[in-house]
């Protein structure tokens, strides 16, 4: 159990973030809620993209020939430069757009249940 | 020249959307002619690079020198040429018929609209040029977000559907990233092909495991039946500038990627499990052909109608793809073009009701009648190619995916695209009996125009014919080529 835990444990903190993602994605009353769960699972995303990068031992992937070491993979890590801006432009954008919504309807509560959602 | 020609389809757009601001400060009616002047400059590349790979075969660039399967490469294909050419062409006259309805629609907001169009077309560029899974998400991105923004860009209610479709496009980006993330656990690799090489080596589990994250992400974005739900409020509640813009062209960009993923990387039936994902892939296409078409054939809303189409003609291209046999894949790649100049040149129409004619319902249509002869011819053509009539090219992506159903011996699928293409008849009929049999219902003074709008909605009506009789070279040309070489 503990040999598992320490192998595949990690790997549960990206199952717990999108799980908690999709279920305020699923059960939210307001737009802001959904927002966040949004992000939730985004970040699962990438801490499983970090957690693909790493090697028991690794270190920073940084060469230097008089230093035996084991890097990480640097490639996950760049990636997820990347899609942590992605992510942050898609909130960026999300902010905006609630509120606009806040503006002309004066609430974020999700009006689904009146069908104005579509 | 030739070799950069992949990066200069990206870069001509969205360095032109970068300067745009800058233009707009000169001079606000300088805008419309910088966004055209580019889209014109980017189309006759396309064209270029068409002729280019046509005779000499395919275009390929890496990026900072660094080949592939280290560095990230850029591809101009034979498929690409089909992508490349149907965003350029598209969006040329799309944007080219908006000039009177954008400052109509949203006044003042010029700019911001030819910025994000701008930015829409260079992403939906990369991602048809791209070779890399990874640099596919950063497009698929680029695009995402400013497609978000233009739907937001319309009357009230928009921000609200905009929101939506963030949250639905974003979780779909956010899956195709973890499967990619799978696949690249699996195999170690990111480019495409190189992917493709080494799938057999890597763990099935994943592998499989990746694909279907994949394909369900890139369903979402192209609003694959069930995934659909963001498209009929997006599509219909913002202006009718922005919806002619993406509606043609962005959720085709999104199956025409799901189209090279599986075929490209995949291989058909190379992997125990593809066949199951292309068998749900095919069913999901007939449930969205037949659904899609009974809730088109129940609106009353004409923009709402054309979105339900969109969906339903999206169902036949991954029909096509889940055949997986020559005819099915060419007629569904032949199928995303033809419905990108339909709904190109019905969108267009649209708008011009809408805005000109203060027409939204499909039972209003008849106020058109006598007052916008062009219009009306354009709407017809476009209509009847929907249907399937023999010379107008949406005849032949139908003939071509019914020949791969009936080749296949899926009986059951033939009678789903039979049975698809009879509802579309009837909601096409709807909307034509309305615009040309009923009487008009007002006497009003209005006539046709503004004229750009009609002229862009003319010639991709054109572009409908030509496509149509040229369908047979497209296939030989840009199509099979490519399906031999796999």
């Amino acid at each position: 159990m503990s040999a598992y835990l320490t192998s595949h444990g990690p790997y549960l903190s990206f199952v717990v973030l999108v799980a908690l993602g999709a279920y305020m994605l699923l059960t939210h009353h307001n737009l802001l809620r959904a927002l966040v769960g949004l992000y939730l699972i985004q970040s699962g995303g990438i801490v499983f993209f970090i957690l693909l990068a790493f090697r028991t031992g690794g270190t920073v992937p940084i060469l230097d020939e008089h230093i035996e070491m084991i890097p990480v993979n640097p490639l996950p890590h760049a990636l997820m430069l990347t899609a942590i801006v992605v992510g942050v432009a898609t909130l960026g954008v999300g902010l905006a757009l609630l509120h606009r919504i806040q503006e002309e309807s004066g609430h974020l509560e999700d009006d689904r249940l009146e069908g104005n959602s579509e | 020249m030739n070799s950069i020609l992949p990066a200069l389809l990206f870069l001509v757009p969205f360095v032109a959307a970068l300067l745009c601001v800058f233009v707009g400060r000169l001079s606000r009616g300088l805008v419309w002619w910088w966004t055209i002047l580019t889209m014109a400059i980017t189309a006759g590349l396309a064209v270029l690079g068409g002729i280019a790979v046509h005779s000499e075969g395919p275009i390929r660039v890496h990026m900072g020198g660094w080949a592939p399967p280290l560095g990230i490469e850029w591809a101009l294909d034979f498929w690409g040429v089909l992508g490349v050419c149907m965003v350029a062409v598209v969006s040329l006259f799309t944007l080219a018929g908006t000039r009177e309805s954008v400052r109509l629609e949203l006044p003042g907001r010029e700019i911001s609209f030819y910025t994000c169009a701008l930015l829409l077309v260079s992403g939906l560029m990369g991602m048809v040029l791209t070779a890399d899974l990874f640099n596919l998400f950063v497009h698929m991105e680029i695009t995402a977000l400013s497609a978000y923004a233009l739907v937001a860009a319309g009357g009230r209610g928009s921000a609200r559907v905009a929101f939506n479709y963030l949250i639905m496009g974003s979780v779909g980006a956010t899956l195709y990233l973890l499967g990619v993330g799978f696949l690249y656990s699996a195999t170690g690799s990111l480019n495409m092909v190189d992917v493709g090489l080494r799938l057999a080596a890597g763990d099935q589990t994943l592998v499989m495991f990746g694909l279907s994250l994949i394909a369900v992400g890139l369903g979402v974005k192209m609003g694959l039946f069930p995934l659909h739900g963001w498209m009929p409020g997006a599509y219909s509640r913002t202006s009718t500038s922005s919806a002619a813009l993406m509606t043609p062209i962005v959720t085709k960009v999104a199956a025409f990627v799901l189209i090279r993923i599986l075929i490209h990387v995949f291989g058909l039936n190379v992997l125990p499990g593809v066949g199951t994902m292309l068998v749900i892939l095919c069913w999901a296409g007939a449930a969205a052909m037949i659904f899609g078409g009974l809730l088109a054939l129940v609106q009353s809303d004409f923009r709402r109608l054309l979105v339900y189409s969109s969906i339903s003609q999206v169902g036949l291209v991954a029909i096509g793809v889940g055949l997986g046999n020559f005819d099915g894949v060419a007629g569904g790649l032949l199928h995303l073009v033809n419905d990108a100049l339909m709904k190109g040149v019905l969108f267009l129409a649209a708008g011009l009701a809408l805005v000109r004619f203060g027409v939204a319902r499909v039972d209003d249509l008849g106020r058109l009648r006598g007052r916008a002869p062009w219009t009306a011819a354009a709407i017809a053509i476009a209509g009847l190619s929907l249907v399937g009539v023999p010379p107008l090219c949406g005849f032949f992506g139908k003939w071509y995916v019914l020949a791969g159903a009936l080749d296949g011996r899926r009986w059951g699928l033939a009678s789903a695209i039979v049975a698809g293409s009879v509802i579309t008849a009837i909601y096409v009929f709807r909307f034509l009996e309305q615009l040309f049999f009923r009487a008009p219902s007002s006497q009003e003074e209005r006539f046709e125009g503004p004229g750009l709008l009609v002229v862009a909605c003319l010639a991709l009506a054109l572009g409908v014919i030509f496509f149509g009789l040229g369908s047979g070279h497209m296939v030989e040309w840009f199509i099979a080529p490519q399906l031999g070489l796999e």
